[in-house]
C-alpha cells in the first residue's frame, strides 16, 4: 500500500535510493546497521567513510537487497528492494570489495557479458554492451584473456566493466582503491570520474579518504552500524578523526580538501 | 603450473578452426566410438586425415609428441603387454599375430587422444562449452543452463585454486612442515585450509552472482552451422565406412 | 533465503568442489617416497560434504567439462584423450564413488562408522573401474591389472580415508551454516 500512495517526489531532486530506520542483526547477533536514514539522490557523487567494521559492506549489500532488513526498508526508484530485488539490482550495480570473487566468467568477454546474460538479452546486443563497458573501463583487446591473467587494477576494471555492462543508473563500490598502485589508483578514479559525469549516482565506501573526498559532492560518515555525520564534505571532514578515519593530508596541514591526483 | 594442458587453444584460419564446435565433438565422438571395429583401411585413411589437419592447423607433430609422451609410454606398456608372453618358466614368448593386433588396439587409443588433442588446438573455450550446452539441452534429466554456468566456474576458478594451494604449501613449507613425519597431520594440514579457504569465498561469489541478476532464464551462447560443417560430416561418414573393409 | 537462491548456492558449492577435484589431481603431498596425490581424499570429500545427488552433479561436471575438451585434465594428453588412457577406468569410477559415498553417508546420518564404510565402498568401485578398463586395454589378467593398478595404492587410500573423517567433521559446519542446516541434537 505504501508502495501505491507513493506520488513522486516531493522537491525537485529525485531521490533514487532511500533507506529508512533500517536496523540489521547478523545470525551471531551482531548488530550491523542501527535506525540508518539516508536518501541519495539521482546524479549525486557521495562517499561513505568508516573504520574496519563499521557497517559500510552491511549498508550497501542492503541497497541491492544482497541482505534484507531486521526491520526498515529501502526503496529504489521507489520500489521496495525487498519485493522486487531483481529490479533494484539492474538499477544498482555493485563493485565488491574483492575483486577476485566477483569475476565469474572464463575469460575477459565471458565475465563482461554474465550480467547481461542474465537479463536474457539478444546475442547482438549484448556484445555492443560489452564492448561499450569494454571500451568504457580501456580494456578492449582483453576479451579473450582469462581473468587471473589480468594484473590487480585491471581485475577491478573488469568488475566495474561487469556492472557497466547491466547498465546500471547507480553504481556501488565497496572500496574501490584497495590493494592498488598508484597509476592504477589514478586509472580507476578518472574512470570512475568519466561515469559520474555521465549522470551516474556514485557511492563509494573507504576508510581511507585521501584519493576520493575531492570529488565527492557528499560525504557520510558511519561508526558502530550507525549513521554519524552526513553533510558537504568540507564540513565534515574536520571532525571525521574522531571515528577512526585518518583525515587527508592537505586538511591535516590546514590546506582544507584538495584533489589528489595531480 | 600455469597453463593447464600444453596443447591449448591457438587461433588460426584453418579449415578447423572455421568448423563449428558440435561439429568438431561429433565427429570426435563417432570416430573414436567407432574405432574399435576400425581395421587397418580405417586407421589408414583416419590417420592421413588427422595428420594433415595437424599440417593444416599449423601444430607440429614433435610438439603433440612432446605433449602425450607419457601416453605413448603407456602405449608402449600395453603393446609389450599384449605381445610378450611367458609360456611356462621365463622365457619370453613373443608373437607376431598376437603383435600386429596389439599394434591395432594401440594404434586406435593414438588415434582418439590425436583427435582429441586437435579438438582442443583449434576450438576456443567459450566455444566447446557452447556446444555443451547444445549437446546437453535433448537429454532429460540434465538443465543444461545450469551445467554450463557450473562448467564455466569450474574453468575459471580452477587456476584460482591452484594458486592458493601453492600459497597454503609454500607458506606451511616456510614453517618446517616437512619435519611433521605424521602423514595423517600432513594431509589434514594442507587440506584443511584451502577448503575452508575456497568455501568461504564461495558466500561471497554467490553474492556477486545474485548482484549481477543471476538467473536460470539466460541468454546461452550462439552457435551457427555452415556449408563446410555439411562438408566435414560427409567426410567423416566415409572414414566410417572405411570399417567395413579390413 | 528463498528456493532459487539456495539453488545457486548449492551449484555454487558443487562447482567449485569440481574445482578443487580438478585441482586434485595436480596436488601431491610428498609423504615417505611416493608422493601421495590428493584428488581421491577430494572425490571422497564430495560425498561426504555435499551428499549424493550434488556430489555426483560435482564430480560429473568435472568430468565432463574434461571430456568435451576444456582445460580442466592434468597431464599433456586432455579432453577424451584422458579416459582412453591408464586413468581412464578410474575417472568414471569417481563419478560413482562420489555418488556412493554420499548417499550411504546420508542414509548413516553421517556416524563416523559409516562414513568410513562409505568410504572404503567408494574406494572399492574406484578400482572397480579403474582395474576393469586396464585389464581391458591391456589384455592382462586380472590378477595382473590388480596387481598394477590397485595393490600399490591401497595403504595411500587407507591414509587418506582415516584424513578425510577429521577434515570433514571441520568442514561440514562451514557448509551446513551456509545452507541454513538445523542440526539435530547429539
Ligand atoms: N556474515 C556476518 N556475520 C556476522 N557478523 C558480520 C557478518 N558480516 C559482517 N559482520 C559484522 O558486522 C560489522 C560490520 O561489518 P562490515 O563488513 O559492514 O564492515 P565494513 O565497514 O565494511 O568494514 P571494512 O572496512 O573492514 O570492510 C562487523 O563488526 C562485522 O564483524
Ligand atoms: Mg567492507
Amino acid at each position: 500500500m505504501a508502495v501505491l500512495a507513493w506520488r513522486g517526489p516531493q522537491d525537485n531532486t529525485v531521490s533514487i535510493i532511500q533507506t529508512t530506520h533500517l536496523y540489521h542483526r547478523f545470525a551471531d547477533d551482531t548488530q550491523g546497521l542501527c535506525d540508518v536514514s539516508l536518501a541519495f539522490n539521482e546524479g549525486e557523487f557521495t562517499v561513505i567513510a568508516g573504520a574496519n567494521g563499521s557497517g559500510k559492506t552491511t549498508l550497501l549489500r542492503h541497497l541491492n537487497g544482497l541482505l534484507l532488513p531486521e526491520s526498515g526498508a529501502v526503496t529504489v526508484c521507489g520500489k521496495s528492494v525487498e519485493e522486487d530485488p531483481m529490479a533494484a539490482r539492474q538499477q544498482v550495480g555493485m563493485v565488491f570489495q574483492d575483486a577476485d570473487s566477483q569475476i565469474v566468467g572464463e575469460t575477459v568477454y565471458d565475465d563482461a557479458a554474465f550480467g547481461p546474460e542474465n537479463l536474457a538479452l539478444g546475442r547482438l546486443q549484448i556484445n555492443r554492451r560489452v564492448t561499450r563497458a569494454l571500451e568504457a573501463v580501456d580494456l578492449c583487446g582483453f576479451e579473450n584473456k582469462r581473468p587471473h591473467h589480468l594484473s590487480g587494477g585491471e581485475k577491478r576494471r573488469l568488475a566495474i566493466a561487469g556492472v557497466l555492462a547491466m547498465a546500471p543508473r547507480v553504481l556501488l563500490m565497496d572500496e574501490p582503491f584497495s590493494n592498488l598502485d598508484y597509476p592504477a589508483t589514478c586509472l580507476v578514479l578518472d574512470q570512475i570520474l568519466n561515469l559520474h559525469s555521465n549522470g551516474h549516482t556514485i557511492i563509494i565506501t573507504t576508510h581511507d579518504l585521501e584519493k576520493v573526498v575531492a570529488h565527492a559532492q557528499r560525504l557520510v560518515v558511519m561508526a558502530d552500524g550507525r549513521v554519524v555525520e552526513d553533510g558537504l564534505p568540507t564540513e565534515v571532514i574536520d571532525g571525521v578523526a574522531r571515528y577512526g578515519i585518518r583525515p587527508p593530508c592537505s586538511v591535516q596541514l590546514g590546506k582544507g580538501i584538495r584533489p589528489w591526483m595531480s | 603450473m600455469d597453463e593447464l594442458s600444453t596443447i591449448g587453444f591457438a587461433p588460426g584460419q584453418s579449415p578447423l578452426h572455421q568448423l563449428d564446435p558440435r561439429t568438431k565433438q561429433a565427429l570426435l565422438m563417432g570416430l573414436s566410438a567407432i574405432s574399435p571395429w576400425g581395421r587397418l583401411t580405417f586407421l589408414v585413411s583416419l590417420s592421413v586425415v588427422i595428420l594433415l589437419s595437424f599440417r593444416a592447423a599449423g601444430i607440429r607433430l614433435s610438439r603433440l609428441i612432446g605433449d602425450i609422451r607419457y601416453f605413448l609410454l603407456f602405449l608402449l606398456f600395453v603393446f609389450v603387454v599384449r605381445t610378450v608372453t611367458f609360456s611356462g618358466g621365463w622365457i619370453p614368448n613373443i608373437s607376431v599375430e598376437l603383435a600386429g593386433e596389439a599394434l591395432m588396439v594401440c594404434w586406435r587409443l593414438l588415434m582418439v587422444v590425436s583427435m582429441g588433442a586437435l579438438l582442443m588446438a583449434t576450438t576456443r573455450a567459450a566455444d566447446i562449452r557452447a556446444a555443451l550446452v547444445w549437446y546437453l539441452k535433448p537429454i532429460p534429466v540434465v538443465d543444461e543452463k545450469m551445467a554450463a554456468t557450473m562448467v564455466g566456474l569450474v574453468v575459471r576458478f580452477l587456476p584460482v585454486i591452484l594458486f592458493q594451494a601453492a600459497e597454503i604449501s609454500d607458506a606451511q613449507r616456510a614453517r618446517g612442515i616437512e619435519r611433521r613425519k605424521n602423514p595423517l597431520s600432513r594431509l589434514m594440514i594442507f587440506s584443511l585450509p584451502l577448503f575452508r579457504r575456497v568455501f568461504l569465498s564461495a558466500d561471497e561469489l554467490v553474492a556477486a552472482m545474485q548482484a549481477r541478476c543471476y538467473s536460470e532464464h539466460r541468454t546461452l551462447p550462439d552457435l551457427s552451422f555452415s556449408r563446410h560443417d555439411g562438408l566435414a560430416i560427409g567426410a567423416g561418414i566415409l572414414i566410417s565406412l572405411t570399417v567395413l573393409f579390413p | 533465503m528463498d528456493v532459487s537462491a539456495k539453488q545457486l548456492k548449492r551449484m555454487v558449492y558443487a562447482a567449485l568442489m569440481a574445482a578443487l577435484t580438478a585441482a586434485g589431481a595436480y596436488i601431491a603431498i610428498p609423504i615417505g617416497p611416493v608422493p601421495i596425490v590428493l584428488q581421491n581424499l577430494f572425490i571422497m570429500l564430495a560425498g561426504l560434504l555435499l551428499g549424493g545427488r550434488w556430489g555426483l552433479i560435482s564430480v560429473g561436471v568435472y568430468l565432463l567439462a574434461g571430456a568435451v575438451g576444456l582445460p580442466v585434465f592434468a597431464g599433456g594428453t586432455g579432453g577424451v584423450g584422458k579416459f582412453v588412457g591408464p586413468t581412464g577406468g578410474y575417472l568414471l569410477g569417481f563419478a560413482a564413488a562420489a555418488y556412493l559415498v554420499g548417499v550411504i553417508s546420508e542414509s548413516g546420518h553421517r556416524r563416523v562408522a559409516i562414513d568410513v564404510l562409505a568410504m572404503v565402498a567408494g574406494t572399492l568401485i574406484i578400482y572397480a573401474f579403474g582395474v576393469s578398463w586396464l585389464k581391458v586395454v591391456t589384455g592382462m589378467s586380472f590378477s595382473k591389472a590388480f596387481a598394477v593398478g590397485m595393490f600399490p595404492f591401497l595403504i595411500g587410500d587407507a591414509l587418506k580415508i582415516a584424513a578425510a573423517i577429521p577434515i570433514a567433521r571441520a568442514l561440514r559446519p562451514i557448509i551446513d551454516g551456509s545452507f541454513g542446516v538445523a542440526r539435530a541434537a547429539g
